[in-house]
């Protein structure tokens, strides 16, 4: 039992593709939510076909992790014409839980499979405790609560309506009403609701009151980072920590899960969780390409600092991506074969992000292609055998992220 | 006769007897706070309900405001305020009694069906304006037993015919006014312009095709709203046949209207009167005529190299290596040195081959290779990185 006496809170990553679940669970997620090929809200992710999803569920089941799916669209009549077929396939392959916005979905899945697990997704947004109770009559088993709402809102809910709560812990955060927002429906043909979301709400604006013009992003918001509130996670009952992102690349989704395993474990371990251990998990958190962080709504309400006022799209990695490992190395063999996502070349500083404890940081002694011939600089698409200058084995394992410069 | 609703004019209450000539029946009445975009005071709503009574017109309060956990006490003490002001007089009849409540949070619906509170007033009204597109979730909501249900302007007509006929509660839809198309928690203008924003804001973005996005903020949050109105009132009659207790709202709060504007507005409403030339707002239909939103985005993706749910579906080229190999990722099915596999490029190029043989990255050969597995085949001419494999 963990020093703090309290159930750990799940922590749930989200996975965008099959090789992304595979990297949120080696980096110590304990469950991934991700999307079918149809009813999910990002349609530009790539999403899993039926098979991808069985493998998915599989890999995780083996590794005692949980696979939640969403069908969190709002659905037109239409939609429902083979959604029989998919439920019953998902209950099937034993998939833990399906997410769901609309209460339609709901009475169907619950017609069609009493025994599935329903979540209801934040895009509902459940916002108080009487909204948590009316789900709980239509058989959902857990809330994903409103991004509007904080931790004590969410004990508060917990206590009065005895419903299984989750909440969102880092990422990036609509500004409106999650399933208010109908910019895209209405300005560029694509229902934001059914997966076609344009971010409009990150374009930068002419404000003009008539008085002054004025130029802005000013409905772009920041990202949430929730690093300094685990604690109150544990304390407030909140059963699940959800990371944004199902769009977001294999780095993202490597740092985010590692950072938040560790404040989890250490707080769960130690029942406190250190200023500079906080400080290097934050670190590891802004060391990609992201907006600026704030604390959500979790402490307090989101106030006008919470506009992030330049354009979202624009900005480059520092320590980008070099390629993620294809084939890890062994006591024999101590070169790793690496799908190159970026350009680089013998002599540069590489690093892994491991997935527990420190990273594998070192130059590049050597590069290879597959036939043995030596690569001066490598081109990104392509697989390359690595040699480190660091002569101490390190084990160096699929799906470990690399990345430019010193950890 | 068609069932029209507005809002009553708080600032112009001698138009009431316009509206009342031109057919219009049931008014909404939109309290500060409670309702999301109100602007009435209470002792104004206590008038409003007032003057309605006497003329014997049907009333609707608005709360349409979302409540937050923390907010609920505040919110649900306010409706306590306005009720006891309405129902001060106690002698009479309960205003309340004569009085229906707009609702928007389910948890607020949920709360209030089931309450002492609730029981106060003629009946409780549903707002499902943002999703509920479907018969099944209209059809349970039904079930809550709602005094109406406020539609989804994203219904098209086909659409809007098809749930109407599957439900029996009164429903009602925007038929004139202005689309909304954001609401945020967060006040978004008065950080901008530094001063407490009473007045509408304009915006436009070098990004959206689209220019004169209307903007709100008040003590519920930031509201937009799409630049075109939405005018249906040319389509009335075709919507009027679709079910005789489907209410049409005439929202004119945001359409930048004068007075001579809106009685000139009001009067269209009367079946003789076609004269709209003083209206030039940009106006459309939305998307009543069709609604294809869920089709473009798909169109957008490259159907070449989509997956789909394909039984077939082998994997990726992840790496061409010209004239050696292709090196893929097998994330569905195995195959064999005999089996025949179908090359599509990004570009949309087929070529089906049989690999000659199968290695690892290491060079050692293989006989088979399975899902999961990186492996190389010979070198296919037109194969780039990322086309996808099919068993044939």
């Amino acid at each position: 039992m963990s020093k703090t006496n309290i159930k750990k809170p799940e922590l749930l990553a989200p996975a965008g593709d099959l090789e992304r679940l595979k990297i949120a669970f080696l980096y110590g997620a304990d469950a991934v939510y991700l999307g079918g090929q149809s009813y999910g809200l990002r349609s530009a992710a790539k999403n899993f076909t039926s098979f991808e999803l069985e493998m998915g569920l599989l890999y995780a089941h083996e590794r005692g992790k949980k696979v939640y799916v969403t069908i969190n669209s709002f659905f037109h009549d239409e939609d429902f014409e083979h959604f029989d077929d998919y439920i019953l396939f998902l209950h099937q392959i034993k998939v833990d839980a399906v997410i769901v916005s609309d209460l339609g979905v709901l009475v169907k899945i619950h017609e069609i499979c009493p025994e599935m697990e329903i979540h209801l997704s934040t895009q509902a947004s459940c916002l108080n405790h009487q909204s948590a109770l009316f789900w709980k009559k239509m058989n959902v088993t857990r809330i994903v609560l409103g991004r509007e709402l904080g931790l004590a809102e969410g004990l508060s809910i917990a206590e009065k309506s005895g419903v299984e709560l989750e909440m969102f812990c880092h990422g990036s955060m609509c500004m409106a009403y999650s399933g208010h927002c109908t910019i895209s429906n209405y300005t560029a043909g694509r229902d934001s609701n059914r997966g076609g979301c344009a971010h409009s709400c990150r374009f930068e604006y002419t404000l003009n009151d008539g008085q002054e013009e004025k130029k802005s992003f000013f409905m772009n918001s920041k990202d949430m980072l929730g690093a300094a509130y685990v604690e109150d996670f544990f304390k407030y009952g909140i059963a699940s920590m959800k990371i944004e992102g199902r769009m977001k690349g294999p780095l993202y989704v490597a740092s985010v899960t590692k950072a938040y395993r560790e404040l989890i474990d250490e707080y769960a371990e130690k029942g406190e969780i250190k200023a500079d251990f906080l400080e290097e998990r934050i670190h590891l958190l802004t060391g990609f390409v992201h907006r600026d962080y704030f604390d959500g709504n979790l402490s307090q309400r989101a106030k006008s600092d919470s506009v992030y006022e330049k354009n979202s799209s624009s900005e480059q990695e520092s320590n980008p991506v070099l390629g993620l490992v294809a084939e890890g190395n062994n006591e024999n063999d101590k070169r790793f074969l690496l799908e190159v996502k970026g350009k680089f070349s013998v002599g540069d500083d590489i690093y892994l992000v491991n997935s527990k404890g420190r990273d594998i940081s070192s130059s590049i002694e050597k590069i290879e292609d597959c036939y043995g011939n030596t690569i001066e600089i490598t081109k990104p698409s392509t697989l390359v055998y690595i040699s480190l200058s660091e002569k101490k084995t390190n084990l160096v394992m699929p799906l470990m992220v690399a990345r430019r410069g010193a950890s | 006769m068609k069932n029209f609703v507005t809002y009553y004019p708080t600032e112009n209450p001698h138009l009431l007897s316009s509206f009342i000539e031109a057919g219009f029946k049931t008014y909404l009445l939109s309290p500060k706070i409670l309702s999301r975009l109100g602007e009435s005071s209470f002792e104004e709503v206590l008038l409003a309900c007032q003057d309605l009574r006497k003329r014997n017109q049907m009333i609707v309060i608005e709360f349409d405001a979302f409540v937050r956990e923390g907010d609920w006490d505040v919110y649900l003490n306010l409706l306590d305020d306005l009720i006891q002001l309405l129902n001060k007089n106690k002698e009479e009849d309960l205003l309340t009694r004569d009085c229906f409540l707009r609702v928007h949070d389910l948890g607020v619906f949920s709360y209030l069906k089931g309450s002492k509170k609730g029981d106060l007033f003629k009946g409780i009204e549903l707002v499902l304006d943002h999703g509920n597109h479907n018969s099944v979730g209209l059809g349970k909501y039904e079930e809550l037993s709602p005094s109406k249900i406020v539609l989804s302007s994203q219904l098209s007509s086909h659409k809007l015919e098809n749930v109407l006929s599957q439900i029996e509660v009164e429903s009602e839809i925007l038929l004139w006014g202005k689309i909304l198309l954001f609401y945020t928690p967060r006040n978004l203008l008065s950080y901008q312009f530094q001063k407490k924003m009473d007045k509408t804001v304009e915006a436009k973005s070098e990004e959206s095709p689209h220019k004169g996005f209307l903007l709100r903020e008040n003590e519920n949050g930031t509201f937009m709203f799409y630049p075109k109105d939405l005018f249906l009132l040319p389509l009335l009659d075709q919507l009027s046949q679709m079910k005789e207790n489907l209410s049409f709202r005439f929202d004119y709060r945001f359409l930048n209207f004068s007075e001579d504007d809106l009685r000139a507005a009001v009067s269209l409403f009367k079946e003789e009167e076609t004269d709209d030339s003083f209206y030039k707002n940009e106006h459309s239909f939305g998307l009543f005529r069709a609604n294809k939103t869920d089709v473009l985005f798909k169109k957008l993706k490259n159907k070449k190299t989509l997956r789909n749910q394909r039984e077939d579906f082998v994997g990726e080229v992840i790496e061409a290596h010209q004239g050696k190999h292709l090196a893929i990722r097998l994330m569905n099915q195995s195959f064999t040195k005999k089996d025949q596999l179908l090359f599509i490029s990004p570009q949309g190029k087929e070529v089906t081959i049989n690999p000659r043989w199968i290695k690892k990255a290491s060079l050692e050969e293989k006989e088979e290779a399975h899902t999961g597995d990186l492996v190389l085949i010979p070198f296919v001419k037109g194969m780039t990185v990322k086309s996808v494999i099919f068993k044939v």
